[in-house]
């Protein structure tokens, strides 16, 4: 039995996620450190990082980028909060709540900006690599045709289309069996959603 | 009303074909999405948003409820046959599970997880059953500023508590709240940050940001990766039988982690996996054979499971007594209700009595549904590991495809739903929680209006916020929640001064 692949675990907020990492696992306040460190042991032991392919960009300048992406963000909607009525007070208009939040954004953005800055040096952030990169635009790219192809060609041509781009983009080997699985699934959704459930999905130039 | 008659008023509301199919699904799917990596809890539960448009409201959160406690059963499976969790909440199960695994104990292990969770599972429903009417009944006392501050509690405490740092979490709570006040404004007409689109005007729909961050993000992630699941022998009948010393050690463990997990799922924070940590970490101090754990100790198998699932009973307490979630399980059932205009509050279990003891009841005989999908069929789930990830996935995002479109009949959603799991993978790849801001999401708007209806009560004085005592104390917890970080850094320093201290010789005495 090979080592536990981490990226096996869905990424729903945890602090057991980061078990690679112990200093990112979020503990209950008041736990001695010496417990910990043997159950971090234990768990850094079994996930072992995978050795993720791709483009190694120090975290450091990726968190901070998006920070400022991010701080950018808050000052748009904090600008365009300005703009609705603020009331007073005592009868708030439109624009009072979004005005905190954008004061909050900014706030949150800056922090980040400032927290990125001091990252370490040795922490990357994986980014895909071309092939993988790849994947996620044909990914992409079938996701916008499907949406506008829709009205043209109907649900069923399109969901077929997507599915073969997905499993394409997965990279499934035997186009026969891309094709008989994409119709079959494209086929079954349609029945599901349509006919079971009733709800009225875009019609092809054929009769489904 | 009280339990008995409720309980009548369940079973009654529970058997019927509608209600029984969908507990029947929430069961069956909840454990395969455990078993499965790639997708988890919230994945599936976005995905079958869409779904529960079509069923009654009872149904669709008999459904939801069942995938959310289904999933923790199922995750179990994995985690002790290969060591390969399907969801987070099963982590510490694999470190003894997958020990006994190994020592040919697999069955006994299985059989544990299974029971304790079973257990623990009905004493949560129990617990949740007695408590959430009360929990009700109290808390229509509550006025705006209490709301408020409990939704404020519930983001800052969540995005303090998670992993990573607290600065990301807190723009995620900001990014939420910002992107929930997309739309019209109910109270005054006016339309914000629409810029003048007319899909905007309506705001941006929950469930395909949901459906986005959760479900499509999860594909885009797998779409990179190249896992091949190493194949699993099956498990005999018989060997599912823990034997009698193996039970005695067991149950005060399951009856330990039910406990704790329902009262750590009232607090908020992802607590099926903090009080699988809490409970883990708590037998092994109770232990007169510490040693044990890490190399096959049953206890680190049944107290987890037990602790993981009773908290999602817990979990469903603020949810169903207040009508705020603590979690981004808890929130994509709010965001159920929401879909079917119930409206969640304390005036929720007397307004719809039929709905919460369905739930409730659906919730006893799911447990126990639960039990024979995962005990006997345990080789059924096994075996379903063998389906391609890449098929698996593609059945899914076709599905949320046409689940996001179904939900308003417009592609608006559809491309809505693309962009946030662009968005979902790269926040996820920057290590982002995403939780804080679902539930940001989904509590801006009741927020934003609590906010504005206090500042009208008290015509602009935010004294309001400290004036009675509850509200006092939720101020002092949100400060203190807070605090706690920078408290326990704190301490950490002055625990490395003392540790160089000692270092260099000098004498410390604690």
């Amino acid at each position: 039995m090979t080592g536990t692949r981490r990226s096996s675990v869905t990424s729903d907020s945890e602090p057991g996620r980061a078990a690679g990492r112990p200093d990112d696992v979020g503990r209950p306040a008041g736990q001695g450190p010496s417990e910990d460190a043997e159950l971090e042991a234990t768990l850094a032991e079994l996930y072992e990082e995978q050795e993720e392919t791709g483009h190694r960009v120090s975290e450091r300048i990726s968190v901070t980028v998006t920070a400022c992406l991010f701080l950018l963000l808050s000052l748009l909607y904090l600008v365009q909060a300005f703009g609705y009525d603020l009331g007073t007070l005592a009868t708030p208009g439109p624009g009072l709540f979004p005005l905190i939040i954008g004061f909050g954004l900014v706030l949150a953005s800056a922090g980040l900006v400032w927290e990125s800055l001091r990252l370490p040096k040795d922490r990357f952030v994986v980014w895909p690599y071309a092939s993988y990169a790849l994947r996620l635009v044909v990914v992409l790219v079938a996701s916008v045709v499907y949406i506008v192809a829709i009205p043209v060609i109907g649900q069923f041509l399109a969901g077929a289309l997507l599915c073969a781009a997905l499993l394409f983009a997965m990279r499934s080997r035997r186009w026969w069996l891309t094709i008989i699985l994409s119709v079959a699934f494209s086929a079954g959704v349609q029945l599901l959603f349509g006919t079971v459930l009733g709800v009225p999905l875009p019609d092809g130039p054929l009769i489904f | 009303m009280d339990p008995i008659g409720g309980l009548l008023l369940g079973f009654e509301v529970l058997f019927t074909p509608e209600n029984l199919v969908a507990g029947l699904l929430g069961a069956v799917i909840g454990t395969m999405t455990g078993v499965l990596p790639g997708i988890g809890p919230t994945g599936a539960m976005s995905l079958l948003l869409p779904l529960t448009f079509v069923m009654s409201p009872t149904a669709g959160l008999i459904m939801l409820a069942g995938i959310y406690y289904g999933s923790m059963y199922g995750g179990s499976t994995t985690a002790i046959l290969l060591r390969m969790p399907g969801e987070a909440a099963s982590i510490v199960t694999s470190i003894d599970g997958f020990q006994m695994s190994k020592r040919g104990r697999a069955g006994a292990a299985l059989a544990v997880a299974a029971i304790g969770s079973a257990v623990a599972g009905t004493i949560g429903v129990l617990l949740l059953m007695l408590f959430a009417p009360t929990l009700a009944a109290l808390a229509i006392n509550l006025a705006p500023p209490e709301y408020c501050l409990i939704a404020l509690l519930g983001l800052v405490a969540l995005s303090f508590l998670s992993s990573g740092s607290r600065w990301k979490g807190l723009a995620m709570v900001a990014l939420g709240l910002g992107i929930a006040t997309v739309g019209t404004d109910p109270t005054s007409g006016t339309s914000r940050f629409t810029f003048g689109s007319l899909e905007l005007s309506g705001g941006l729909d929950l469930v395909p940001i949901v459906m986005g961050l959760f479900g499509l993000a999860e594909v885009l992630k797998a779409v990179g990766s190249d896992e091949r699941l190493p194949s699993v022998k099956g498990v005999k009948f018989r060997e599912l039988f823990p034997s009698g010393r193996e039970w005695k050690e067991a149950f005060p463990a399951i009856w330990r982690g039910s406990f704790l997990g329902f009262v750590l799922g009232l607090v908020p924070g992802p607590q099926n996996v903090i009080s699988s940590f809490a409970s883990y970490r708590l037998e092994k101090k109770l232990s007169k054979h510490p040693e044990e754990f890490g190399h096959g100790a049953i206890r680190g198998v049944a107290g987890p499971e037990s602790a993981n699932n009773a908290a999602t009973s817990g979990q469903m307490v603020p949810l169903l007594a207040l009508g705020i979630p603590f979690s981004a399980t808890s929130a994509l059932l709010l965001a159920a209700l929401q879909i079917q205009n119930v409206q969640p509050g304390p005036l929720f279990i007397q307004a719809n009595p039929a709905i919460f003891w369905g739930v409730i009841a659906s919730m006893y005989l799911g447990n126990l549904l639960l039990l024979i999908l995962n005990l006997p069929l345990v080789g059924v789930w096994v075996s379903m590991l063998r389906i391609p990830q890449p098929i698996l996935l593609t059945l899914v995002t076709i599905t949320m495809f046409v689940g996001a479109y179904s939900l308003n009949n417009r592609l608006f959603d559809v491309g809505v739903m693309v962009a946030f799991g662009f968005i979902g993978w790269a926040l996820n790849k920057l290590k982002f929680d995403l939780a804080p801001l679902i539930l940001a999401l989904v509590l801006g708007g009741f927020m934003e209006t609590a906010f504005r209806q206090t500042m009208f009560l008290s015509r602009g004085d935010f004294g309001i916020f400290v004036a009675r005592p509850v509200s006092g104390v939720l101020v002092a917890a949100i400060v203190l929640v807070m605090a706690i970080p920078l408290i326990q850094r704190l301490r950490n320093r002055n625990k490395q001064h003392a540790f160089a201290d000692a270092r260099a010789g000098k004498e410390y005495q604690r």
